[in-house]
């Protein structure tokens, strides 16, 4: 009998543990999105420039949410999967194709919506050259993309080389796994 | 065996003072040279320490404890000592006198004589010298612990700036960030590390370290990920890996009196890792142009570009403190190898696996990173890599 309340108070502790993992997940989640408001300021060549940005995106903040209102079916902040890529390469696959297609018909639909493509390599290799190599990862994703119709100031890219694996051992299912474009959505408000 | 020919005639170019080369490098069995070392006077604890492990990490000397042995000069001969490396100290309050003595214990005649007078808190980089004094006398070479190394070092997520005493086997946390920190490199004046830190902002930019201070300042920026910083010899430009074209990387030099950005390189592909000659006229880089990552140099006088490596993932090129090398890595099979590219004859030799080399300030060694730690080998002697630290270590710069 006493082990059995044993192991109950461990499946509860179990379970507590995973909540907060989803809760770390989250935060992880919001710490991206104000990354990306910063990264987005950081595209205006002047300072001069970056706060014009600021402005029209306040401004556009109020309008954005009215049409949220309006459209509520579709338009919530949605999850892709990410694509993957060969090792050292960056040329996309029919499989990220598809995907990325996806991804422009919701921003089509969702105007107010941007993206922040994120390129990341395996660990294999010089970290310096996988910096350069995310960055190809991230815009090459951005330039089909810019190919489909949409607007190039709706898309941020960032590399992380090799900084922010999703898999930690050291085989070719791992790795394959993080040679990865993740992609993170935002609305409006996030660039105030 | 021509590369160890090459070293053995270096010596003699030097033209020091000695006529006896010690160490042996063209036998495939050459041993280790034999140092009695004579530890005498006030014992101190740190200065103690250190010349022992310095001798260690030099990797080619046998050391035998003379306190220890309690034996003669011809015993110790006769044990296998060639030299005897004898240090009396004495100390009065802080000051602290060390009357070194190296003797050849074949012809009994002494090599070296000196007097060293140094405050107590000197008495590592006094144990450096020392040591460094003793691979001059046996190799004709300058020594390498009088310099210290750079590095990242990444312990639970976190990134260390990290300053590595190689020869204490020792190393001090400069600072410690949550975003990642790639590709340290010290100012020739030994005062600065320039390094590449992802701000808050999502991307990579290049950031001075000031030693004496501790304060960091942005110093060349461009609206992509830049990394791989290398000092140009006279300290008042930075080389490194930025975007002027919008995707793709390119060599910019970046001069520090006004953060003004010149490009060097022209392509579509990606280039990166720069590493400039002793002499400032050439530059050493990763370009995968021909469709693989592998070595180019760039000629700051002509212009030219051409390709050096010929494998598939050649990486990190370091050039030589003596102009006449570059280390770099090659992925072969699988795993990485560090491979060093010879620039007159073309020659490319492997001396040991891993990854991120890094020459030693007298360029007769590298080190490098390996799965399980960061690591220093020999280039020359007949010796075994030495690991100085286990855990993840990357980018370890030395020159």
């Amino acid at each position: 009998m006493r082990w059995v309340v044993f192991f109950s108070v461990f499946v509860m502790l179990f379970a507590l543990g995973c909540s907060r993992q989803e809760k770390v997940v989250v935060s992880e989640g919001q710490e991206v999105t104000a990354q990306q408001r910063i990264a987005q300021g950081k595209e205006g060549v002047t300072p001069g420039e970056a706060v014009g940005q600021g402005e029209v995106s306040s401004k556009e903040y109020t309008p954005s949410t009215q049409m949220e209102s309006q459209q509520p079916s579709g338009c919530e902040l949605r999850e892709f999967p990410n694509i993957h890529f060969a090792f050292d390469r960056y040329d996309l696959n029919e499989e990220a194709k598809r995907i990325l297609s996806e991804i422009a018909d919701y921003m089509k639909k969702c105007p107010d919506v941007i993206l922040t493509i994120e390129g990341h390599c395996d660990e294999r290799g010089s970290n310096e050259y996988n910096l350069a190599l995310g960055w190809k990862r991230a815009n090459e994703a951005k330039k089909f993309l810019v190919t489909l119709g949409i607007d190039s100031s709706r898309i941020i890219t960032v590399s992380y080389g090799e900084e922010r694996p999703l898999c930690y051992e050291h085989n070719e299912e791992c790795w394959a796994k993080n040679r990865r474009d993740h992609f993170v959505f935002c609305r409006g408000q996030c660039l105030k | 065996m021509k590369r160890l020919l090459v070293f053995v005639l270096m010596f003699f170019c030097f033209g020091e003072a000695f006529g006896k080369i010690y160490i042996d490098v063209t036998s495939p069995a050459s041993t280790k040279i034999g140092v009695a070392l004579d530890l005498s006077g006030v014992p101190l604890k740190d200065f103690d320490v250190v010349l022992k492990r310095d001798l260690m990490v030099y990797g080619i000397f046998a050391v035998y404890p003379v306190s220890k042995l309690a034996l003669t000069e011809e015993e110790l001969r006769i044990a296998g000592a060639d030299l005897l490396l004898s240090v009396d100290k004495s100390a009065f309050r802080q000051q602290v006198k060390v009357s070194l003595v190296i003797k050849d214990l074949t012809d009994g005649t002494v090599v070296v004589q000196k007097l060293l007078t140094f405050d107590r808190s000197a008495q590592i980089k006094a144990a450096h010298m020392v040591a460094d004094e003793l691979y001059r006398v046996v190799t004709g070479n300058k020594g390498m612990f009088y310099r210290n190394a750079v590095a990242v070092r990444k312990v639970l997520g976190r990134y260390q700036l990290v300053y590595v005493d190689v020869g204490a086997m020792s190393f001090k946390v400069l600072k410690v960030f949550k975003q990642p920190v790639q590709s340290p490199a010290m100012s020739p004046d030994g005062k600065k590390i320039a390094f590449a830190l992802m701000s808050g902002e999502g991307n990579f930019d290049i950031y001075i370290y000031d030693l004496p201070t501790g304060g960091i300042k942005k110093a060349c920026s461009t609206p992509g990920p830049d990394t791989a910083p290398s000092w140009m010899p006279d300290g008042r430009a930075l080389v490194f890996s930025g975007y002027v074209a919008k995707d793709n990387a390119d060599i910019l030099l970046c001069d520090l009196s006004n953060g003004r950005l010149k490009r060097l390189t022209r392509s579509m592909a990606i280039d990166t890792s720069p590493s400039v000659s002793p002499d400032g006229t050439k530059i050493a880089f990763v370009s995968n142009r021909d469709g693989y990552p592998r070595v180019y140099v760039k000629d700051l006088k002509t212009g030219l570009i051409y390709g050096i490596t010929k494998g598939t993932y050649d990486v990190s090129p370091d050039w030589s403190p003596k102009g006449g090398e570059i280390a770099y890595a090659t992925l072969v099979g699988g795993t990485f190898r560090i491979g060093i590219y010879n620039l007159a004859t073309g020659d490319v030799y492997y001396p040991a696996p891993g990854e991120d080399p890094s020459w030693s300030p007298n360029g007769d060694y590298i080190i490098y990173t390996k799965s399980g730690g960061l690591f220093i080998s020999s280039l020359y002697a007949n010796s075994k890599p030495t690991r100085l630290f286990v855990g993840k270590w990357l980018n370890p710069e030395w020159r």
